[in-house]
């Protein structure tokens, strides 16, 4: 005979808080998802560089406006200022730092911004357009996508780095010169371009491919069409979005 | 509901100018006189575009991994008078053909429609797109290829990869995992960074014909692989279609019998972006 659990009030009380804890944290670590919790091999000082001294973030981040990645500065870049600044010598930060030097090894840094491998995404076309055509500040710029970093100490992933969250620039604000301006496309991409709503309210997306209304991809005809009528001013400042799965996935 | 809507779909991406002014057509022509069967093309694909290699007994199940192929034909003894069919062995003196097969980039692509979520798809610039994180490994596209050139990914073939060989990797191309399907791109990494970099030169609008290579055709010895834009009039692999009498949305070439152009499977329709040029024997020799 099996024996019944006798389950008393305060026990499932227990239970039905446990869970509920389980569930609040749920989410927080499906935010952390793919950054690593452990501590960075030095606790590098982003106040201090970009914030109080200001070195522009391309300085150590060198190949952002030329690549693909941003890079992360040799060694070789800290000890070209640091041979020259005795005065924070003796900071075991910086002690640390001289024995990777003298050891000859890298800094092994743990990656905070790690995309999975089937996205595409390059610094520099953003970095080419805001920054060298817009003139807009470096800071600004790269803080659309990694928050206010003069802040930081290490680095954190302060934004959710989703598909949603890139959307949600290219088919609403088509970048900060457009705010307030009416989005031309505002349905240039899929798969959100299957309904009408904004991206981060689309529930269950729907590939486009199912939606007669809504063809796989948009042709540069149609785009035309419902740009055409905008002021030159504007339509020089649309980000040409891509409406294709293939630019940004392989 | 679901199947009238695809079919309409279906049909209205089929209209033939539907792409008509996008900039871009990536084709290709092989001409099967140049080509010698030496596999390096095989192999660059594998180095490009992290290929597993599954070794000898994963093929013979049916589980490899080569987005490129060289399809070998031998001259059938009963029909070439010279080699006597008792002597015969399996690998006869002369009369192999070869015939480097990759996915075709079909524009009316028979994978595409079956896909129940959308994962492989066309492209604007003509190809024939596979998106690795919406693929969900149905494999209703590899069985409705024609060609066979889709290739599922049965095990995670990456985890036993000792130490140092991950290096080796290519990191514009995504390490596929278990369960999905895959297919030849024709690198499509190397033609975004090819966009990127005309549009850094600016041109907009204008990769340059010549400064794109795909991988096979950067390391066939013989040079017998020509890529290109369709779309651009001078362009090598625009200049050998016509040339040679292919046509896109003809599926039987009416031509004039001295050139050599075909594309595998016309009759079936599919509109493939890969020309071949058939290669002439001197049967007296």
């Amino acid at each position: 005979m099996r024996q019944r659990i006798n389950m008393t009030w305060s026990s499932k009380l227990v239970w039905m808080v446990l869970i509920a804890a389980m569930g609040c944290l749920l989410p927080l670590s499906a935010w952390a998802d793919d950054v690593s919790n452990d501590p960075q091999p030095i606790e590098f000082p982003h106040d201090r560089h970009a914030g109080k001294f200001k070195i522009n973030c391309m300085y150590c981040h060198t190949f952002a406006r030329r690549s693909m990645v941003a890079g992360i500065p040799p060694v070789a870049k800290c000890i070209g200022c640091h041979q020259h600044l005795p005065s924070v010598r003796d900071k075991p930060r910086i002690k640390k730092l001289f024995t990777y030097w003298e050891q000859k090894k890298p800094i092994p840094w743990l990656k905070v911004h790690d995309m999975p491998d089937f996205v595409y995404f390059t610094h520099k076309r953003h970095i080419q357009r805001f920054i060298f055509k817009d003139g807009r500040p470096t800071q600004q710029v790269c803080g659309m996508c990694h928050g206010d970093v003069k802040t930081f100490s290490v680095g954190q992933k302060v934004r959710a780095m989703t598909m949603g969250w890139c959307l949600s620039c290219h088919t609403q604000f088509q970048g900060k010169s457009d705010i307030g301006k009416p989005a031309p496309a505002a349905r240039w991409m899929i798969p959100t371009a299957a309904t009408d709503k904004p991206v981060m309210q689309v529930e269950f997306p729907q590939p486009a491919v199912l939606d007669p209304e809504h063809p796989v991809t948009m042709k540069n005809s149609v785009i035309k069409k419902m740009t055409e009528h905008l002021p030159a001013k504007i339509k020089d400042h649309i980000v040409h979005a891509p409406h294709d799965c293939w630019q940004c996935h392989k | 509901m679901a199947l009238k809507r695809m079919l309409e779909n279906w049909s209205r991406l089929r209209q033939h100018d539907y792409y008509a002014d996008e900039p871009y057509m990536w084709g290709m022509s092989i001409d099967l006189n140049k080509c010698t069967g030496c596999g390096a093309c095989v192999t660059a694909c594998y180095a490009e575009n992290n290929l597993p290699v599954v070794g000898k007994e994963h093929c013979g199940s049916g589980h490899s991994m080569h987005w490129m192929r060289i399809e070998r034909f031998w001259t059938e003894p009963e029909d070439n008078p010279d080699v006597d069919i008792e002597e015969a062995t399996d690998h006869p003196e002369r009369g192999a053909h070869y015939l480097p097969m990759m996915c075709q980039q079909c524009n009316h692509a028979p994978c595409e429609p079956v896909c129940p979520v959308a994962a492989t798809y066309h492209t604007p610039d003509a190809l024939n797109a596979q998106v690795y994180n919406r693929c969900v490994g149905s494999r209703y596209c590899g069985n409705n290829c024609p060609f066979k050139v889709r290739y599922f990914n049965f095990f995670d073939f990456w985890n036993e990869l000792p130490h140092p060989l991950e290096m080796q990797l290519n990191p514009d191309v995504t390490v596929r995992s278990k369960g999905i399907m895959e297919k030849c791109t024709f690198c499509v990494q190397r033609i975004r960074s090819a966009k990127d970099a005309a549009e850094d030169a600016g041109h907009h609008d204008h990769v340059e014909d010549g400064t794109l290579l795909t991988a096979c055709q950067q390391s066939c010895p013989t040079q017998a692989i020509v890529f290109g834009n369709l779309k651009d009039e001078d362009s090598k692999v625009k200049r050998g279609w016509e040339s040679h009498q292919v046509e896109l949305e003809h599926f039987e070439q009416d031509k004039s019998e001295d050139v050599r152009g075909y594309r595998v499977f016309e009759e079936l329709n599919v509109e493939p972006c890969v020309m071949y040029l058939d290669r002439v024997r001197d049967t007296e020799a």
